[in-house]
């Protein structure tokens, strides 16, 4: 009987395996969504590169990213300065330092504001919102976007079907913008379209909510007022302010900085090339780079921080800050172990102006590595940690 | 445009690799799952997460059981999440054994799936956790210790849970009527 009953079951699993049509090639949208997770840690380069992967942009997509016709001299980057200063981490060498002064979570704790929280799920991101708020979301998959209090209470900031792709918050921790891939209600399946949530801490509610477009569009930044500049796949980005989304005055953006009044603008994108520059907010190009793309300003807008132009979807193997004004690389990094395994940087933010916090692994290990961008030192804001395979993911989340 | 190339080959081998295996790891998540459009969630879930992590897997024949770990967590992970958005007030995830009402919607009895194959109709009835340890012992061929690897429990468990969730499809294809045949013979 106990035969009998085996061979039937294993008859029938494979029967109805058999049945199985062939699917469609889902190579490019595994990647596409393994990029999202990346782009969504800001770790992954922006605006397009996704879309490269995702719908196939034809070679050669060109874009300018001003609209004013007004351009000062741009001073274009020799490809790969002589001797920037460089750093290597070497994870197992560096000296322990201080726990992160930014908001992180290591598995499903969160650490920030002095709190520590057991988030009780899968965490993607960490943002501290305000007055002890937390949005942290499953690193994948559908419906667990959740802001999490410190008292425990949770509320949910976008469909149940939806993907969050990326979040901001900013500086001040009052406003937070959501990315996220719409679902259908009905197979729970990604459409492809995406939205738009505004989260107000204050005002503990969502405030605004849009579709914005297809093909990953990309947050470049969410200021203290309020303003949420976020760019589609095609044409001029949107900037939100008090209710409204309107057009900006600007093209292919990944990143703002109100503070500095500097926009990086993607100006030339294909699927072995991509180019960023960073122009003022009236107009003119200041530098230009093919070198490094652009994603992120620190805070006071002084340095820019700059990734391969053609980031691999689990980490970089380098990643460079450069002067946001002139477009000099002042810090190169790459990490390593003092053998030929080199490892990635999977993650990073600016814990102070001058202070990058990186999520950093090698081989196994992996840690929180604070670097001072002017000396080039660096120690461990945590202590090495086993990455656990399978969890396919970081052990880390950085706000 | 140097420093492209690290990306460019893990790209290339990444494709080539799902290029091969993605029918057959489908299946897997097919049988897991039960329906076609899951399958493919589960699966490209799975395949992204190995993407993220590809350079961490050095050996290629490592791959399968990877993503066949990711696609058996990440399956019990939405049941948790689909269960839980249904308010159930226990605080005991159900064991979802088939009963009459289930069933009437897998179309079991009475309906044009059991000359088909009841047994596969009752798999799906199975909680997450049993049916990965049937999938994984009787449709993958894993040993008890490969099962528990990628199930991340014991052995121990690995057979209790195997061991009750013949004991649910034995019981229910007892009741079921003798018209529900195991399909082929």
């Amino acid at each position: 009987m106990s035969a009998d009953l085996d061979q039937r079951l294993r008859e029938s699993l494979h029967r109805g395996a058999d049945a199985l049509p062939y699917a469609p090639d889902l190579t490019h949208g595994a990647m596409a969504r393994g990029r999202a997770i990346r782009r969504r840690r800001r770790t992954a380069a922006g605006f397009g590169v996704a879309a490269v992967v995702a719908v196939a942009v034809p070679v050669g997509l060109q874009l300018g990213g001003d609209v004013t016709g007004t351009q000062a001299p741009v001073v274009t980057r020799p490809s790969e300065p002589v001797g920037p200063p460089s750093t290597t981490l070497d994870v197992g060498a560096l000296p322990r330092g201080d726990t992160p002064r930014t908001p992180w979570a290591e598995g499903e704790t969160y650490h920030g504001g002095g709190v520590t929280l057991d988030l009780q799920g899968p965490v993607g991101d960490v943002f501290r919102t305000d007055a002890g708020a937390y949005v942290v979301d499953d690193p994948i998959g559908p419906g667990e976007g959740r802001l999490v209090t410190a008292a425990g209470d949770v509320q949910r900031l976008y469909g149940a079907v939806d993907r969050l792709t990326q979040v901001v918050s900013s500086p001040d921790g009052r406003w937070t913008a959501l990315l996220y891939e719409i679902g259908d209600p009905q197979t729970t399946r990604p459409t492809g379209r995406f939205g738009l949530s505004v989260f107000d801490a204050t005002a503990r509610s969502v405030v605004f909510q849009q579709e914005v477009g297809e093909s990953y569009p990309w947050l470049a930044a969410v200021t203290d007022d309020g303003r949420v500049l976020v760019q589609p796949t095609d044409g001029r980005a949107l900037v939100y302010s008090d209710g409204d989304l309107e057009p900006a005055d600007v093209t292919g953006a990944t990143a703002w900085s109100p503070e500095a009044g500097l926009y990086a603008v993607t100006t030339r994108l294909t699927e072995s090339e991509h180019c960023t520059a960073v122009r003022t907010q009236a107009g003119p190009r200041l530098w230009e780079t093919c070198d490094w793309s652009v994603t992120g300003f620190s805070p006071d807008g002084r340095w820019a921080y700059g990734m391969p132009p053609i980031p691999a979807g689990y980490g970089q193997d380098r990643v460079a800050v450069l002067d946001a004004r002139t477009g000099e690389v002042v810090r190169r990094v790459t990490v390593g172990s003092g053998s030929t395994d080199a490892g990635i940087i999977r993650d990073h933010t600016f814990e102070s102006g001058d202070t990058l916090l990186l999520q950093v692994e090698a081989g196994d290990q992996a840690a929180l590595v604070r670097l001072d961008i002017v000396t080039g030192e660096a120690e461990l804001a945590t202590e090495p940690v086993t990455v656990r395979p399978i969890r396919g993911d970081t052990p880390y989340a950085l706000g | 445009m140097g420093g492209n190339d690290g990306s460019r080959t893990v790209d290339a081998q990444f494709s080539e690799y799902v290029a091969a295996r993605q029918h057959a790891l489908l299946r897997t998540a097919y049988v897991l799952t039960g329906e076609l459009a899951s399958a493919e969630d589960l699966l490209q879930t799975a395949l992204a997460k190995t993407y993220l992590s590809w350079s961490r897997i050095r050996d290629p024949r490592a791959a399968d059981a990877y993503v066949r770990k990711i696609m058996v967590n990440e399956h019990t992970s939405w049941w948790r999440r689909a269960w839980r958005k249904q308010e159930y007030s226990t605080a005991e995830l159900p064991d979802q054994h088939a009963g009459p009402a289930r069933h009437s919607q897998s179309g079991v009895p009475g309906g044009g799936v059991e000359e088909r194959d009841a047994m596969w109709a009752l798999v799906q009835t199975l909680a997450p956790r049993q049916r990965a340890a049937v999938v994984l012992r009787f449709y993958e061929d894993l040993s008890e210790a490969e099962t528990a690897d990628v199930l991340g429990c014991s052995v121990g468990t690995v057979k209790s849970q195997t061991s009750r969730a013949l004991a649910t499809l034995r019981a229910q294809l007892a009741a079921a009527p003798t018209t529900s045949t195991g399909g082929a013979r």
